[in-house]
């Protein structure tokens, strides 16, 4: 069974089963007076500052992002510890809404784009270049139309890199795609089941393009999944088999062009350059895993604690590793490469969307446009008009996406000292 | 019936205009059944999915009262839904509650549509909504990832994995096929 024929018949089977229900049971419309707080021990945890852990003998402190407390300076349980990290919540303190002066400055900032929708995919941490997916129209249950242009910005000035085939886009891992000499990226086709067709490597110092891998036959269960990373010299790829539960890590030497594909016997669904690192982010039946792959290695209790915490994606960016649970997010765990400290942020409720994209201190925003962003300096949940996107600070610049719908159609450039911390 | 609590099923707040705004009355007899069928399709349940709509429209009215100050509340609501059937499944296993109605028997596979239902039930719950937003409302990824408040690259990996094992299983359950 082809891919197209196994949507076809999953299409007219949903269909099918959906008419099955003919009319609709009566409902009632105004509560009855029963508690609606449930989720208020959330609240009530607040305080709760440090607790520490052992997992597979070692202690991981994991803390309040209120309190700074080092790891070390916590006291070792006594009494064996579970395997999985259950610490007591940390909070926000408050929500409010974002500032007016915010605004103003949103305002100001505004960068001058040729394209109606435009979306920030990636970012060169320590630097003010990110790349720009650029597009006519948005995409639409048929697919894309138009031609979608990626563009590299260095603060507010871009330049295009590539004019993508009719219908397909780029899509570039969040903060290792771009370097002095080089700039990776995929192609992908919306509407499509696949995840991306081919990997592209763009010489900045030429401007010429390799392609360094095709998806094959869409019947051979072989997918390129993730997004190419740079990391020491090397594009590195991910191409995997569900079928088979199998994964070839794939990589380009960037100076020699020598290539190298090596088995791995589970599914890799990305790879994450954590700046000192690469880790293979393996999908479990209920969540995801990382485990180390090249360079220093993540400490073994921030893998442990990741494991355990039901993580759902990973991300990576401004010195930060950091990862979420439950669905929508409710619990954000961030750590630095190297530490056995995780800090556990309990998302208040009502605020769902991941933890995602790409974040850099101080801000950490959600997907969902206009969910909310918290703004780490106070630890206060910024709830964000609709149509506006914090995206990420460069440079001490932070870029922010503006009209939303949901793609964004605006992007701003905006000094942190223009923003200031929001309070309760 | 059980009641999600409305933190649960709590979305963003895309308001309007109270000029445009509907009611919720409005919104169960007009779309009722239209949001149980797609209930229905998310959590595989007749029963579950009325509640799923019962306890959203609950929520929407603790949260807005009867008029709803909202630019598509048929969208909001089935945000609701997944995301309260997503919660639900998070809650206590002690929540059964007796029924008059017995569930579906499950005596083999009568037709291949049976089959594939079936299977469908067997992915996770996120592989499943995903399927379900695209296959059967035919939303784009990017409207998924909107409504499932997530990246459009985990969209593409959950549906390729949710297909890619709907697939496997297919050809599990029919030796002959091929894979």
């Amino acid at each position: 069974m082809t891919d197209t024929e196994l949507e076809e018949r999953l299409t007219a089977m949903l269909h099918r089963r959906a008419d099955e229900l003919t009319g609709a049971p009566s409902f009632r419309l105004e509560p009855t007076g029963r508690s609606r707080h449930r989720l208020a021990p959330l609240g009530v945890a607040a305080a709760v500052a440090a607790v520490v852990i052992a997992v597979g003998g070692t202690v991981v402190g994991i803390r309040s992002i209120h309190h700074a407390t080092p790891a070390a300076s916590t006291p070792a349980p006594s009494t064996p510890a579970p395997s999985s990290p259950t610490p007591s919540a940390s909070t926000t303190t408050c929500t409010v809404g974002m500032p007016a002066s915010w605004q103003r400055a949103i305002s100001a900032g505004t960068i001058p784009l040729d394209h109606p929708y435009n979306e920030v995919i990636s970012v060169r941490p320590g630097t003010g270049e990110y790349l720009v997916r650029q597009l006519t129209a948005q995409p639409t249950p048929s697919g894309l139309s138009g031609q979608a242009t990626l563009a590299l910005f260095d603060g507010k000035n871009g330049q295009d890199i590539a004019t993508l085939p009719e219908g397909t886009e780029p899509v570039a891992d969040g903060s290792a795609a771009i370097d002095a000499g080089w700039i990776v990226y995929g192609v992908h086709r919306p509407g499509g089941n696949s995840n991306y067709s081919k990997v592209v490597l763009h010489d900045r110092r030429t401007g010429h393009d390799r392609v360094l891998d095709q998806a094959g036959d869409a019947d051979s269960g072989d997918q390129l999944i993730g997004d190419p990373v740079l990391f020491g010299g090397k594009v590195y790829w991910s191409e995997v088999n569900f079928a088979q539960n199998h994964s070839t890590i794939k990589s380009y030497d960037l100076s020699s062009g020598v290539t190298d594909a090596q088995p791995l016997p589970a599914v890799a669904i990305g790879l994450l350059d954590y700046g000192t690192g690469l880790a293979i982010e393996r999908s479990g039946e209920s969540s995801t895993s990382l485990a180390n792959y090249l360079g220093a290695p993540l400490a073994q209790p921030v893998l442990a604690a990741a494991a355990g915490s039901g993580a759902e994606y990973f991300t990576f960016d401004g010195g930060t590793l950091r990862w979420w649970s439950g669905y929508p997010a409710d619990v954000l765990y961030s750590n630095r490469p190297g530490s056995a400290t995780v800090e556990r942020l309990v998302v208040p409720a009502g605020s769902p969307g991941e933890f995602a994209g790409v974040n850099t201190w101080p801000f950490v925003a959600t997907a969902a446009k206009g969910a909310g962003m918290v703004d780490l300096r106070a630890n206060v949940l910024v709830s964000l008009p609709r149509g506006t996107d914090v995206l990420a600070v460069l440079d001490g610049k932070a870029l922010i996406g503006t009209g939303a719908d949901p793609l964004n159609t605006g992007l701003s450039l905006v000094p942190l000292d223009r923003l200031a911390p929001a309070h309760c | 019936m059980t009641q999600l609590p409305a933190e649960e099923v709590a979305v963003p707040d895309f308001r309007i205009g109270a000029a445009q705004a509907c009611t919720l009355s409005c919104l169960a007899t007009e779309h009722g059944l239209t949001l149980t069928r797609f209930a229905y399709l998310i959590c595989g349940d007749r029963d579950r999915a009325e509640d799923l709509v019962q306890d959203v429209l609950l929520a929407m009215h603790r949260r807005f009262g009867p008029v709803l100050p909202l630019a598509d509340p048929v969208a909001y609501a089935r945000r609701a839904i997944v995301n309260g059937n997503i919660s639900w499944s998070r809650r206590s296993v002690s929540r059964e509650i007796p029924t008059e109605r017995l569930p579906e028997a499950s005596t083999g596979f009568a037709e291949p549509d049976d089959q594939l239902w079936q299977l469908l039930g067997t992915l996770g719950r996120r592989q499943r909504a995903v399927l379900v937003l695209r296959y059967y409302l035919g939303y784009p990824d990017v409207d998924i990832a909107e409504m499932l408040g997530c990246r459009r690259a985990t969209v593409r990996s959950l549906a390729a994995r949710g297909l890619a094992e709907l697939r496997v299983r297919l050809s599990a359950a029919q030796p002959g096929a091929s894979s």
